[in-house]
């Protein structure tokens, strides 16, 4: 069975994410706030490797462009792919998950949303070139701002990508990121 | 020649922002939709609106064929819109806001 993921909701407070995600046929989702306890369907966002051998599955992300070509770093996000376009061809590194937030586009007119759906089909056409990881995540604020798998799927096909095909291969990267650190038992 | 009907599909969405006027949250939907999709297409979806219960959560239904592009246009509307289930009948739709556990989208 495909398990459908959002990488990304910044709300502090996880028992209601999870409520909503699970709502909304989401099954994992990646959040900001660390509690430092590994949680069920739950990946960590964090800037920096934790100092200590933790327990939970994380992510190291960024948005900095000075460090996209960083050894640490697994998610860059991408705020503005018509500028760094050139500059993630050029330093990026194989492997790593470029990633866009829906809520960057949501206050956008029609003309900005359709430019910004043709540079996501570029930005998943250039993640495959260079072998990276393409990652849509809500970008949600709270839970209200949460988006529906079903939802997800139909963003991916007017992107002109197969859901499943998403699903898949998030599914793949995300075990070779996660896979190859040490956590101990999930609570 | 058969007069077969159209297939539609139920939506359930959450009201995020409380809105009293729901007339108005179809209308800015058809609008955001004719903007991204073109007013063709948002006249094809025939976008209607069911009703609205007292968790906020309010039922339209369109066009099987124009689902696609209208979730597009959910997920991107100005005022976030949770889409909480889809169903080919009202009855399932209902029956499933009436079981499913919703009580974190109250106020």
């Amino acid at each position: 069975m495909i398990k459908r993921r959002d990488l990304c909701v910044r709300d502090c407070n996880l028992e209601r994410v999870l409520k909503t995600a699970q709502i909304l046929g989401i099954d994992e989702i990646g959040v900001t706030a660390c509690t430092g306890r590994a949680l069920e369907n739950v990946i960590y966002r964090l800037n920096t490797h934790p100092h200590i051998i933790s327990n939970y599955p994380y992510l190291v992300v960024s948005n900095k462009i000075e460090d996209l070509s960083s050894s640490e770093l697994d998610v860059f996000v991408v705020r503005d792919y018509a500028r760094v376009k050139h500059i993630i061809k050029k330093r990026v590194r194989t492997r790593i998950g470029l990633e866009v937030f829906l809520a960057d586009i949501r206050t956008a007119n029609g003309s900005s949303v359709g430019k910004w759906f043709e540079q996501l089909r570029g930005l998943y056409k250039l993640c495959q070139s260079i072998k990276c990881q393409f990652i849509l995540s809500s970008g949600a604020n709270s839970p209200r701002e949460m988006i529906a798998a079903r939802c997800f799927d139909s963003i991916l096909e007017v992107c002109e990508v197969r859901p499943e095909r998403y699903w898949q291969e998030l599914e793949e990267w995300l075990k070779i990121k996660l896979g190859k650190r040490c956590y101990t038992d999930v609570e | 020649m058969l007069n077969r009907r159209d297939k539609r599909r139920y939506l359930a969405l959450w009201d995020s922002d409380h809105v009293r006027d729901h007339h108005k949250i179809v209308e800015s939907i058809r609008k955001r939709n004719s903007e991204l999709f073109g007013q063709i297409a948002t006249e094809k979806a025939n976008l209607r609106l069911i009703g609205i219960d007292e968790k906020h959560i309010i039922i339209l239904s369109c066009k099987l064929e124009a689902l696609g592009a209208l979730l597009s246009t959910i997920v991107l509307m100005e005022s976030p819109m949770p889409l909480l289930r889809i169903s080919g009948t009202l009855k399932a739709l209902r029956r499933f806001l009436r079981d499913a556990e919703t009580s974190i989208l109250s106020p």
